[in-house]
């Protein structure tokens, strides 16, 4: 089983994520915020990381720790699963789909709108570290 | 704590600015200055046939007088040979982008050229004979508006000397008085009174100072309201801004419990917290529906109170394939209608169908005309979809075959939070903003949307765009 790291500012939601993701017998570890997150990643080296967009620090704080981790050559390999209740495309545009996936604009692996469906996040993750 | 505006944005505002420093921006004055070059070439071409005609003598003999061509095309030579070293040294600057200051130097030069060939034909006409001093106006009423106040004075002073300069000469016997009329019709008053010769000058002076003035405080004021205008504009930008991130951030506040209330929902529901008993289980289902709901409709109330207070500019309108959208929506509303039944058709001759639309809010309106279709639908009803383009316009047809709606209902359904009671009766669920943020949308894209229903026998809603050429 794998060792996926949440980043998420909201208790509840690590909480509720890490009784779906260790009762499938998944480790999981937790951040709230992304402060010094490079460096955690590269300690902790999880196979999974999955990232909220909206955290205290920044409204954007999950795009800009999605793009600074695909860049650096050591983590830049671990898939990211973007998780978020609501988020900025446009000045009146709210609300992402898998279709915005890019390098350039969402450089993820894969995007799931809160609340989580146990079986469809299950599924993703599965996806994710298991392609093909 | 952060103010209301970024700290950058603080220069934009900044009440203080003198009007004049900023002036015309430079591509503006390169603009300006290849006007005065063409202009110029107009000119010396007249210069040119002037010389021409003046060198007729039937001419010259039919309108009693006596024109010198020379100066017509030693005029025409300073203009043609000056407006080819200009159009060289404007090629030039516009490679290596000149400064404000350089641009208002090059505009000034140039202006004192005109001047000086004004000067020297106003001398070959005859001086005040002639209305030629009335050409220094337009230049002097385009430096006004050209330069700052202060540039356009000294220019203006520059006219008043190559206008008054052949006069005083003539007067200082340093020149000879040129007439060209015959001795019955000269006009000598300038080479023979002092008096009189000052006079005209100051006159002169006092016509080009008054002209100066009065366009150069109407450009100044004119200045000071682009100005305005242009803080008034970027402080909106800023509002626009503050206000789509407010309306961000008051979103992810008020569905961020409801996204945790419900996560912890289905960790109840799928076994995660032990099995539950049969009737908790239904609890738990139905807290999950009631928090759907609630959380709809926060959306829908965000996002009508968004569209209400955008315009086409910040929606940024794109060319946008009616063809392209419709069937994602279509396949979505399949899929909500699928389990009572309901059928969604759709017809269009059209391969293509663009228009000039926001992709995401066009999405939105028609998703919610067929949710609302289906949801109304009767139970193993059809929903017919059509696009036709007709005479320039696209119009969008969604008809069902369920409920309708009451005669004396149909001017509010467009209305937020209103529901006629039949269909608060046959969908208790619905939030009451579909058609509200509909409204919204259509309005955004300068549309057009009717409905035509009959209580019992089901409605037809008709979105009409401009269609694309």
């Amino acid at each position: 089983m794998a060792k996926i790291l949440i980043i998420d500012d909201d208790q509840d939601i690590i909480d509720t994520l890490t009784m779906i993701l260790e009762n499938s017998g998944h480790t999981v570890i937790t951040k709230q915020d992304t402060d010094n997150l490079l460096n955690d990643v590269k300690a902790s080296r999880p196979d999974l990381i999955v990232l909220d967009i909206m955290l205290p620090e920044d409204s954007q704080a999950g795009f800009k720790a999605a793009r600074a981790l695909n860049k650096d050559a050591e983590v830049g390999s671990i898939p990211v699963l973007i998780l978020s209740a609501v988020n900025q495309r446009s000045n009146l545009a709210f609300g992402f789909s898998e279709s915005d996936i890019s390098t350039d604009f969402l450089p993820v692996e894969a995007f799931i709108e809160k609340p989580v469906e146990p079986q469809v996040l299950l599924s993703k993750i599965e996806h994710l570290l298991y392609p093909g | 704590m952060t103010g209301l505006f970024p700290k950058d944005s603080k220069a934009l505002l900044d009440e203080k600015a003198d009007v004049y420093e900023e002036g015309l921006r430079t591509t503006e004055m390169s603009e300006r200055s290849r006007w005065f070059t063409q202009t110029r070439w107009y000119a010396t071409g007249l210069c040119f046939l002037g010389s021409l005609w003046a060198a007729l003598p039937s001419l010259n003999r039919l309108h009693k007088c006596t024109i010198d061509y020379r100066y017509f095309l030693a005029v025409a030579i300073l203009l043609a040979v000056s407006n080819l070293i200009y159009v060289r040294v404007e090629r030039a600057v516009t490679v290596c982008q000149p400064s404000k200051e350089q641009m208002c130097r090059f505009l000034g030069i140039q202006m004192l050229t005109d001047f000086m060939a004004l000067s020297l034909l106003t001398y070959g006409l005859g001086g005040v004979e002639t209305p030629i001093l009335i050409l220094f106006l337009p230049h002097i009423i385009l430096s006004a508006l050209f330069f700052s106040r202060s540039d356009s004075f000294i220019i203006t002073w520059f006219g008043i000397f190559f206008a008054a300069l052949p006069m005083v000469l003539e007067y200082l016997r340093l020149v000879s008085t040129l007439s060209i009329f015959d001795e019955a019709h000269k006009v000598s008053v300038i080479s023979s009174n002092g008096i009189i010769t000052s006079g005209y000058i100051l006159g002169i002076a006092a016509a080009f100072l008054v002209c100066w003035y009065l366009v150069s405080d109407i450009a100044s004021v004119l200045l000071l309201r682009e100005r305005q205008l242009g803080r008034a504009f970027n402080r909106l930008k800023l509002l626009d801004q503050e206000k789509s991130q407010i309306t961000l951030r008051a979103t992810h506040e008020l569905k961020a419990p409801f996204a945790a209330i419900k996560s912890y929902v289905y960790t109840l529901r799928d076994g995660y917290c032990g099995v539950l008993p049969d009737k908790a289980q239904q609890v738990v289902v139905r807290i999950g529906e009631r928090c759907d709901m609630l959380m709809e409709k926060i959306s829908d109330i965000i996002h009508l109170s968004n569209l209400r207070t955008a315009t086409q500019a910040n929606v940024g309108l794109t060319e946008t394939d009616l063809m392209v959208i419709i069937p994602k929506e279509l396949e979505d509303a399949r899929l909500i209608g699928k389990h009572r039944g309901i059928e969604v058709q759709f017809r269009s001759d059209k391969m293509a169908c663009p228009i000039l639309a926001s992709r995401d809010h066009l999405s939105t309106m028609i998703s919610n005309l067929l949710r609302n279709a289906v949801n109304y639908s009767k139970d193993g009803g059809v929903v017919e979809v059509s696009l036709e383009a007709a005479e320039g316009k696209v119009l969008l047809h969604v008809r069902d075959h369920g409920i309708g709606i009451p005669a004396e209902h149909q001017s509010k359904i467009f209305e937020e939070h209103f529901r006629s009671n039949n269909a608060v009766r046959f969908n208790p669920n619905s939030s009451g903003m579909g058609l509200a943020l509909v409204r919204e949308i259509v309005r955004l894209h300068n549309g057009d949307i009717r409905v035509s229903s009959q209580l019992g026998e089901g409605s037809c809603f008709t979105v009409t765009f401009a269609q694309l050429q």
